[in-house]
């Protein structure tokens, strides 16, 4: 191969001189990807392997004819090229190991903490299930009547489009809304009498009770906005700040139209449960006064299309096979 | 941004050069042999100039270098030398020359911006 048609060759090449700007700091792995981009192109088109074949056959041209003087230069020349280009393919190389090294770093240390967030989670959720534990046993609410709130809340604020991790969120925070009752004595809390206004001023105390029972992590932040804010009423006449609209956090918004509608339609000492249709209708009524507008409608959309039943049914369901299982 | 002229007779290692250099935004100025070299010195006044030693007829690197440093008007440019030849004694010429840093046949690429990197910083 003559030197000079490699020479040709490679003026040929295109390099576009429109590099994008170099970061300031240490070259970059896209600078690296794009030096070795370029480099195999130019060390193919050196193509050490065919210099190295004319350097043996101009060897053998000398050995036979004597003859080497008019092609030192040229050989000269092809020998640095090779070598350049192997340099600079092996100083590629290592770039590219280096940094692919660095990406594996990188994902592990992803991995971990995808883990350690992971762990954490259910640590919170494990908190949860204990925190509800006491809080239904001294307040006589079912645990039937948390999972159905759980599963309306998760329904309406799918139906709302938020996207699902916040659906999950609202979904698990939306069972402590009633946690800060367990400071709330039992003679009234059980009382099947109606309440004085005493009595209902310590009811009331069970909202900031639980907003702080649920300190101040980050996982409870959700949870902590439903404890306190789940007896606000759109209209401002609710409890215990008197908010109104939007200034009341949207999941509590939600919350207060699944647990109203569940203490409808469910059993309850001093009343019968309300039917579906019933509790339906009181729920509408309370649009724009007790309830957030946007979040009924959601919720008579789900009804209409029997999401709401299928709830109900789906929970009675397992409650009674885990009954059945116990008895056993 | 930093504008380099690099002088080498081989079209592949201007190319190399050229690639390398541009990653880091540089713009490139080539030069064939030793006299369009100094030419283009003049005309662009780069801020740094990247020299071969053995660049066909005409002034070798050496000679190029030694007068950029004897003008005026480009001696403050930094020089750095770029060539196979790898003894002391050239090393030695190179520095005497005026050069301020000598870099040898092969080079890699890292290597290269680095150097470069380096002399832009300080001066």
């Amino acid at each position: 191969m003559n030197p000079d048609d490699t020479k040709k060759m490679v003026e040929t090449v295109d390099v576009s001189p429109a590099m994008p700007e170099a970061p300031s700091g240490a070259a970059s792995p896209d600078v690296f990807r794009q030096l070795l981009h370029q480099a195999v192109r130019v060390a193919d088109l050196s193509n050490a392997q065919a210099m190295r074949m004319a350097m043996d056959f101009a060897k053998v041209y000398e050995r036979e004819q004597g003859v080497r003087k008019e092609f030192e230069l040229q050989l000269r020349q092809m020998a640095l090229m090779e070598k350049q280009a192997t340099r600079y393919a092996e100083d590629l190389a290592q770039m590219l190991r280096t940094e692919r090294e660095r990406r594996h770093e990188l994902e592990r240390a992803l991995e971990q903490e995808r883990i350690a967030n992971e762990e954490l989670r259910r640590t919170g959720l494990q908190g949860i299930s204990h925190l509800l534990l006491a809080a239904t046993i001294k307040d006589r609410t079912t645990g039937d009547h948390l999972l159905r709130v759980r599963r309306y809340v998760e329904a309406i604020a799918e139906r709302l489009g938020l996207p699902a991790d916040l659906v999950e969120e609202f979904g698990y925070s939306s069972v402590m809304h009633d946690v800060g009752k367990i400071h709330t004595p039992d003679h009234i809390l059980q009382s099947e009498h109606h309440l004085s206004d005493d009595e209902f001023d310590v009811i009331k105390k069970h909202c900031t009770d639980g907003e702080k029972m649920l300190g101040d992590a980050r996982f409870f932040e959700i949870a902590r906005g439903i404890a306190r804010e789940h007896h606000e009423r759109w209209d401002g006449k609710g409890y215990p700040d008197g908010k109104k609209g939007d200034e009341i956090s949207l999941a509590a918004r939600i919350v207060s139209v699944a647990d109203v509608f569940d203490a409808l339609t469910s059993k309850r000492p001093y009343k019968d449960a309300w039917s579906a249709e019933a509790g339906l209708e009181a729920i509408e009524k309370g649009a724009g006064e007790r309830f957030d507008p946007e979040v009924v409608s959601a919720f008579v959309g789900l009804s209409r299309e029997g999401a709401v039943d299928r709830i109900r049914q789906e929970v009675a369901a397992t409650s009674s096979e885990q009954n059945g299982s116990s008895a056993k | 941004m930093a504008k380099l002229l690099v002088a080498d007779d081989l079209v592949p290692i201007r190319q190399m050069v050229r690639i390398t250099l541009s990653t880091q935004g540089w713009t490139i100025v080539e030069a064939k042999n030793g006299n369009e070299a100094l030419d283009l010195v003049r005309s662009e006044k780069p801020d740094l100039v990247l020299l071969d030693v053995d660049m066909g007829p005409g002034p070798n690197g050496f000679d190029v270098c030694r007068q950029i440093k004897a003008d005026q008007a480009t001696k403050d440019i930094p020089v750095v030398m770029l060539t196979a030849h790898e003894s002391d004694s050239d090393r030695a010429i190179g520095f005497a020359a005026g050069a301020t840093q000598y870099l040898t046949k092969p080079f890699g690429p890292l290597e290269l911006i680095d150097t470069i990197r380096g002399i832009l910083a300080h001066s």
